[in-house]
């Protein structure tokens, strides 16, 4: 804690001022549309983050999310057709099923490298959106599943629900990131056999990160869910590419830069909403400038900048 | 019955070769998994479609669309591709493949809008096999597709630009310590993979139809017979495409067609983790 | 008993014979030398006794306890590690952290209790392998000479019983040759790390190990001291017909 301050200490205090804005926000004015938007980008952000973890963290890209945001989503819309389910109940039993989930289909690809694994995460959220639509009496189709309980009977409590989720979630994975499990993961990235050759179980590392990626991905689901009132198609299958955006234009390996990349980008889609179509050509535009320009995401630069011009202050130049 | 299957399976088995032959062509000589390469399928058919509804003849639009669809063929190579290719983020390379061909869809959706098209067909006299009635555009689709793998396997085979294109694929290092513009090379390819693709594009149209999602589904089916076959091995790539093929034309006889990208996949998934190597690959996953 | 026994080691890739029916025992506190011309079957050794490749039979314990079979990252907590020819450090990291992930192993959870002794325990590998100066830079620029130590490092930082040195010098100059040969001996003599060593450059090896074996083919051909190995014709026809004049000179 005490290394992180010193070394971030500009970085730290515009987090805890964003931090402090957001939690003070419904108090100072009462922009609905606005607090919706912030509610909408802190569950992007979750989701980003919790791809950070497997697929930055790793170097195992997985082009499926929103496979894993789908067993969160619709196990809670499935049961709330004949029990409605309350969040307090949903959101442990959508991150044990997707952790299950993780771990399940973990285990068998996270041996396969690079565009293997890209494939067949791309694969099994493939089949899982064709069923969805195929089963639909059961998963409502295209029409999606109604009559989920919300998360609260009002806007602001809905927000602070999220918010503090959303808080405490990002809190989680990024001091998990900084932790030894962190390291032992980017040890991975950088040369599996290597880290094979000083005694580390690589499959071990790489399937809890994948079922705490899948845990996080699973309960953002059900929560959106809650938000909602409602699960849909278009809520969770289009995820899968919208995350992989998100997270790279933030930047990849410190899960603090992909979830704010996800918050600002949501929030810029919003504002971009009048452009209509346009919308997804320039999400897309932004995406393939970032990767040429600064493959390691705004917010990695951002940081990098900060920790630099605090030090040139330090030396007075 | 067993014709029915044995007819259509072999057609659609000839366009999945096809598509999944330039796929894997750019994968074994530069070693890099192009997920643009459905967008080039797109790309061609919407070309001819635009030429031919400003008046072009047919043959000349589909002509005129597979050199466009070379030449960007090349351009995505010899720009980004490489760009990113030296630089060694591998992990950006596919995102910005895929991000790209998203980006293809969302501007097609807005110039063309999402409703769909078809080309009118080359060749409208259907043929009698057995019992079974094959359609014109399918005769066609299924005659030019066999013509082309011949043709570009001929041309790997027998030209000085194939042997170059297989040193490059064997050992790219060795292949430019003997003086091959190994960078040449790659970009060749790549148009190449993207012709091919195109003519794809192209043959389907008149029976097929022709939207912005169209790309999507038709890069994961090749990248799924590719890696079936064994990524980088063109006849791993040519027998995996007819089994899944024939698998597909099964279910959608016995059960629903639409089951049958459920079913493509989930046999793809289960050999991805039995054999990740493919059915002729190299072991080196 | 011997530290490390290989028996009858045999491994086929469909026609090439990479590992003849090779057996050979290295003692404990050994710095023990396995020579061979380039495509002898070294480095598949390395890989077959670590692990990384399963040999079509034969058999490999160390203290006694049968490996074959074992998984990479099991065989290296137990104690035996190997480090790799082309140098692999954790990009991105800093030496520090690089050295860290050893330490990460269940060998090593075991012995050293907390941050502080593993921060302690890192130190003490720096110090003997010379990274202490550089333990905070990230390895992504540093020079060759520097991966190399740091390779042999990381093996260090799991305690090991017995390192296998994969071209601990291949690459460097003479003058980068010395530090790294002053590392591996320094492990050897005050760690009690019995070393295991392929090695092209004949002089320094030739000071460096006790013992060899010489293979050619995936065959053993020739066992013995340096001196004993440098007369024997059967390696001097294989290996030493051009550098041959190298080796006997000093």
């Amino acid at each position: 804690m005490r290394a992180l301050w010193k070394k971030n200490g500009i970085t730290v205090l515009l987090l805890l001022a964003g931090v402090v804005f957001l939690l003070l926000f419904p108090v100072l004015g009462d922009d609905l549309y606005l607090l919706t938007v912030f509610s909408i980008a802190l569950m992007y952000s979750v989701y980003a983050a919790s791809w950070d973890l497997l697929s930055g963290y790793t170097g195992k890209e997985n082009f499926g999310h929103a496979a894993l945001v789908a067993i969160g989503a619709y196990s809670l819309g499935i049961i709330s057709q004949s029990t409605p389910l309350q969040p307090i109940l949903s959101i442990p039993l959508a991150g044990i099923l997707s952790i299950v989930w993780g771990i399940l289909i973990g285990i068998p690809t996270l041996r396969l490298k690079g565009p293997y694994f890209a494939l067949a995460t791309l694969a099994v959220a493939s089949i899982m959106e064709k069923l969805t639509l195929s089963f639909s009496e059961v998963t409502g189709g295209e029409e999606g599943l109604y009559g989920i309980p919300f998360l609260a009977q009002d806007f602001v409590p809905s927000y602070y629900f999220v918010l503090l989720f959303a808080i405490l979630s990002i809190g989680f994975l990024f001091f998990l990131g900084r932790s030894n499990f962190g390291l032992t993961l980017k040890s991975i990235r950088s040369d599996e056999d290597a880290a094979r050759a000083v005694g580390i179980s690589t499959t071990r590392y790489k399937v809890t990160a994948f079922a705490i990626s899948a845990g996080f991905a699973g309960m953002t689901g059900a929560i959106s869910g809650h938000y909602y009132g409602f699960v849909g198609f278009d809520m969770v299958f289009p995820l899968s590419l919208n995350i992989i955006i998100l997270s790279v234009v933030g930047g990849l390996g410190g899960i603090l830069p992909a979830a704010l990349g996800a918050f600002f980008l949501t929030y810029l889609t919003e504002l971009l909403r009048e452009f209509g179509e346009f919308n997804q050509l320039i999400y897309t535009g932004i995406l393939m400038v970032v990767v040429l320009v600064l493959p390691h995401g705004v917010f990695n630069l951002l940081g990098d900048f900060l920790r630099r011009g605090r030090k040139h202050g330090v030396t007075g130049r | 019955m067993i014709q029915s299957l044995l007819v259509n399976g072999t057609i659609n088995s000839s366009i999945y070769a096809l598509i999944a032959l330039g796929f894997s062509l750019t994968f074994g000589v530069a070693g890099i998994v192009n997920l643009y390469h459905g967008a080039y399928y797109m790309v061609a058919a919407y070309l001819a479609f635009t030429f031919v509804r400003i008046n072009i003849p047919l043959w000349l639009a589909a002509l005129l669309s597979l050199v466009g669809v070379s030449f960007l063929g090349a351009m995505m190579m010899k720009y980004p591709i490489l760009y990113l290719k030296k630089k060694g983020e591998n992990i950006y390379m596919l995102i910005f493949t895929l991000g790209a061909a998203y980006m293809t869809q969302f501007l097609f959706k807005l110039f063309f809008g999402a409703r769909m098209y078809a080309l009118p067909p080359f060749f409208n006299q259907s043929i009698q096999v057995g019992s079974e009635t094959v359609p014109g555009p399918r005769v066609f689709a299924f005659l030019v597709a066999v013509a082309s793998i011949v043709g570009v396997l001929l041309f790997i085979n027998k030209t000085s630009i194939g042997k170059k294109i297989t040193a490059t694929s064997q050992d790219s290092y060795a292949a430019e310590l003997v003086g091959i513009n190994t960078q040449g090379i790659f970009i060749i390819t790549s148009a190449i993979s993207a012709l091919l693709a195109g003519i794809a594009g192209i043959v389907i149209s008149p029976y097929l139809s022709i939207s912005p999602t169209m790309w999507l589904p038709t890069l994961i089916k090749a990248f799924a017979i590719v890696i079936f076959g064994g990524l980088g091995s063109i006849t791993g790539s040519i027998i995996a495409a007819f089994l899944m093929g024939y698998l597909e034309s099964f279910i959608a006889l016995t059960w629903t067609s639409s089951m049958t990208e459920v079913a493509f996949l989930a046999v793809v998934f289960l050999f991805l983790i039995v054999k990740p190597s493919g059915i002729l690959g190299k072991k080196t996953v | 008993m011997a530290l490390l026994a290989v028996e009858n080691l045999h491994k086929q890739f469909g026609g090439l014979t990479a590992c003849d029916h090779v057996s050979f025992s290295v003692e404990r506190g050994e710095r023990f030398g396995i020579l061979g011309p380039n495509g002898a079957g070294k480095t598949t050794l390395f890989n077959l006794i670590t692990g990384f490749i399963r040999p079509d039979s034969g058999s490999v314990q160390l203290q006694g306890k049968p490996l074959t079979g074992m998984k990479p990252e099991h065989i290296s907590s137990l104690g035996l590690v190997r480090t790799f020819q082309i140098v692999k450090p954790f990009k991105g990291l800093s030496v520090f952290e690089n050295l860290k992930v050893p330490t990460l192993s269940p060998r090593m959870r075991k012995r050293l209790k907390g941050e502080r002794e593993r921060e302690k325990w890192i130190e003490t590998i720096a110090d003997l392998s010379d990274l202490k100066a550089i333990l905070q830079e990230k390895v992504d620029e540093l020079p060759h000479g520097y991966l190399k130590k740091l390779e042999v490092a990381k093996a260090l930082c799991i305690q090991p019983e017995i390192v296998l040195l994969d071209e601990p010098f291949a690459g460097l100059t003479s003058s980068e040759i010395q530090p790294i040969s002053t590392v591996i001996q320094r492990a050897n003599e005050k760690n009690g790390t019995t070393i295991v060593l392929i090695e092209h450059r004949l002089k320094e090896f030739m000071q460096l190990v006790h013992r060899i074996i010489a293979i050619d083919y995936g065959q053993k051909i020739a066992e013995g001291t340096p001196g004993e190995i440098v007369r024997n014709p059967l390696v001097v026809e294989s290996y030493l017909g051009k550098g041959g004049a190298d080796l006997v000179g000093p």
